[in-house]
């Protein structure tokens, strides 16, 4: 029994030192894994530290933030280009509403704005995003100068009538056009009131030489054969903060662009920035054609008071002067 | 001699008809004498002459080549004497205010933008001497600090202005203060600018309608109204909670006709689904109305 007890005994403290021994390896274990692994981990940072010495590179995302990142970090996206700017073309940006006001007592026909949309939009001279018609509402009445571009309506006729979610309208009110899905029905252009829409029924501008570029559906650049084309509010340059191609150049003031949400509309000539209910109540703006229901995102100012005398367009290319 | 007169008396009426029909474009005195501060050099004429032709070309034409727009008041060639005998103040001042139907480049070109402007059409003037600019130098720099608080009582926005001497800071008198709300484009000017009062303090009515973000924030923004460049620039901007919050949905979140499948109006939804149901019921009616023909057949 005293045998037992004591062999019991033995073997109790024979199993307290193997646990005690057991603990005491496994505490230096974990020590020298801990120890070691800091030590790792300090090196590659040190390594991480040491690999980004090239140049640290500003970059936009997608969210339109800047970021600072070195450029050795940098990895070009597995994703097909086209198809990420055709995911983010597809969303609006945010809270915003676009609108434009048209103030036609200021147009002299310069059409600074249509080279600037051509040359921005890869279209030829006879292809027009926006043109500035020769308007005379009356025999007795005075001739003005109309820029007209698609009005971005709020009740599109033009996307309702699109078998293949080719054009679309955004949260912000842009109506787009996905040319890689366009199938050149040309439904859309004739539903649009407004003939806003052209259809690239040659060989598109300088074709050769962007064959093989990504597609911005927010440029609509390269223009494809085949699709159609039209005014996009430069869904680009809103979305960098700057105002459309047309409106900056306009050397008169004519065009206003801003933002419904926030009551502001900005002069791309002037720069000036002024609220948009009042420019519209004090100067009796309208709509084109809303008897039918459009809900268009364009006003126009009437051509009263008018700052240039009416000269009739040429056949000639516009003046440079 | 009232034979001479009544001859004489057309001329005299068209001209000064012509005289009201172009009445002279007056530069205030305090504005003329402001000069440049650098030296027009040919690089700031190369520079000049982009933004020339970017942004004057349209009305004034090249210079020297009379190619100006013919509209009314006539833009005129700014390499003719008329021009070139003005101070450089003058030309400044007219570049910066415009006078319809020539646009205000306030907002459009820089100081520095202008000038080089100025120093390009100066290359086309003959027997031009630019002021020297190193004496001009001192006299210039009113150092201005501003300081902005919301009055929750009046609605106002009350900005302080105070100078920044040698003696210590006192607050500036008469200071020309402009309040600006900045917007997706730019800013925009909240009322015409106001000067300050003794006490350094300008008062402006805030607009109870104008809407700011979601929970109301607008950054609000004031500074220091001074074409004659004699104080130097001074900006205090701030976000404060005084806009109407402003969250309205996006323009695609409203059933319609146009949008896409999953924003269709509901009847639309409805109907559709009713008629394939319908149509599918009567093709599997039929099928199975076969079937049991052919049982009948057999039996």
């Amino acid at each position: 029994m005293d045998e037992n007890t004591v062999n019991k005994g033995d073997e109790q403290d024979s199993s307290k030192s193997s646990r005690r021994n057991f603990l005491k390896n496994i505490g230096l274990l974990g020590a020298g894994v801990a120890a070691g692994a800091g030590a790792l981990y300090s090196g590659d940072i040190f390594e991480k530290k040491k690999a980004a010495t090239g140049e640290a590179k500003v970059l936009l995302t997608q969210d339109n933030k800047l970021v600072e990142v070195d450029s050795l970090e940098l990895k070009a996206l597995a994703k097909n280009p086209t198809k990420l700017m055709l995911e983010k073309g597809r969303e609006g940006i945010e809270g915003r509403r676009w609108v434009m006001v048209i103030d036609l007592s200021k147009c002299r026909n310069a059409r600074r704005c249509i080279a600037a949309c051509q040359e921005a939009h890869q279209l030829k001279p006879g292809q027009y995003h926006l043109n500035t018609l020769q308007m005379q509402d009356a025999p007795d009445t005075a001739p003005y100068h109309m820029p007209k571009n698609c009005q971005h309506c709020d009740n599109p006729p033009c996307v309702a009538v699109c078998p293949v979610d080719a054009t679309y309208k955004r949260g912000d009110g842009i109506v787009l056009i996905d040319n890689e899905r366009c199938i050149g029905c040309r439904f859309c252009m004739a539903a649009c009131p407004y003939s806003a829409r052209i259809f690239q029924w040659t060989l598109p501008k300088d074709a050769g030489k962007h064959q093989g570029e990504a597609y911005n559906v927010e440029l609509n650049v390269p223009q494809k054969l085949g699709t159609i084309s039209k005014c996009l509010f430069s869904a680009d340059r809103c979305r960098e903060g700057k105002l459309p191609y047309c409106v900056s150049a306009c050397p008169n003031g004519v065009y206003y662009f801003g933002d419904e949400n926030e009551d502001a509309v900005s002069n791309g000539t002037t720069k000036e920035t002024v609220r948009l209910s009042k420019l519209l109540r004090d100067n009796g703006a309208y709509q084109l054609m809303p008897e039918l229901g459009t809900r268009p995102r364009v006003y126009y100012l009437p051509p009263k008071n008018r700052l240039f005398p009416f000269e009739p367009a040429t056949d000639e290319a516009p003046k440079e002067g | 001699m009232k034979k001479l007169f009544y001859i004489l008396l057309p001329v005299i009426i068209t001209t000064l008809r012509v005289e009201a029909q172009n009445p002279s474009w007056v530069v205030p005195d305090d504005q003329k004498g402001k000069i440049c501060l650098v030296r027009f050099t040919s690089d700031m004429a190369k520079q000049g002459e982009v933004i020339y032709l970017k942004n004057c070309q349209s009305c004034h034409g090249l210079p020297t080549k009379k190619n100006f727009a013919s509209i009314q008041p006539s833009p005129g060639d700014l390499s003719e004497n008329k021009v070139g005998t003005q101070k450089d103040g003058e030309l400044f001042y007219r570049i910066t205010t415009g006078k319809a139907p020539m646009p205000e480049f306030r907002n459009i070109l820089t100081e520095d933008e202008r000038w080089s402007v100025i120093s390009f059409l100066r290359s086309f003037h003959k027997g031009y001497v630019q002021p020297d600019p190193e004496k001009m130098a001192a006299s210039i720099g009113k150092r201005i600090k501003l300081s902005m608080t919301y009055d929750t009582v009046k609605r106002r926005i009350l900005v302080k202005a105070v100078e920044l001497t040698s003696d210590g800071p006192v607050p500036a008198k008469g200071a020309e203060i402009v309040v600006f709300v900045k917007r997706y484009f730019g800013n925009m000017q909240l009322t015409d600018p106001k000067p300050t009062s003794e006490n350094g303090y300008a008062g402006f009515e805030w607009p109870q309608d104008l809407p700011g973000d979601k929970s109301g924030n607008v950054i609000v923004g004031a500074r220091v109204n001074d074409p004659t460049g004699n104080m130097q620039e001074a900006i205090v901007s701030d976000t404060l909670a005084i806009g109407v919050p402003t969250n309205k949905p996006a323009l695609t979140d409203t059933r319609a006709m146009w949008s896409t499948r999953d924003k269709a109006p509901v009847w639309m939804i409805l109907i559709y689904t009713l008629a394939v149901i319908v149509v599918w019921y009567f093709i599997i009616y039929i099928l199975l109305s076969v079937v049991d023909m052919r049982k009948i057949k057999q039996v």
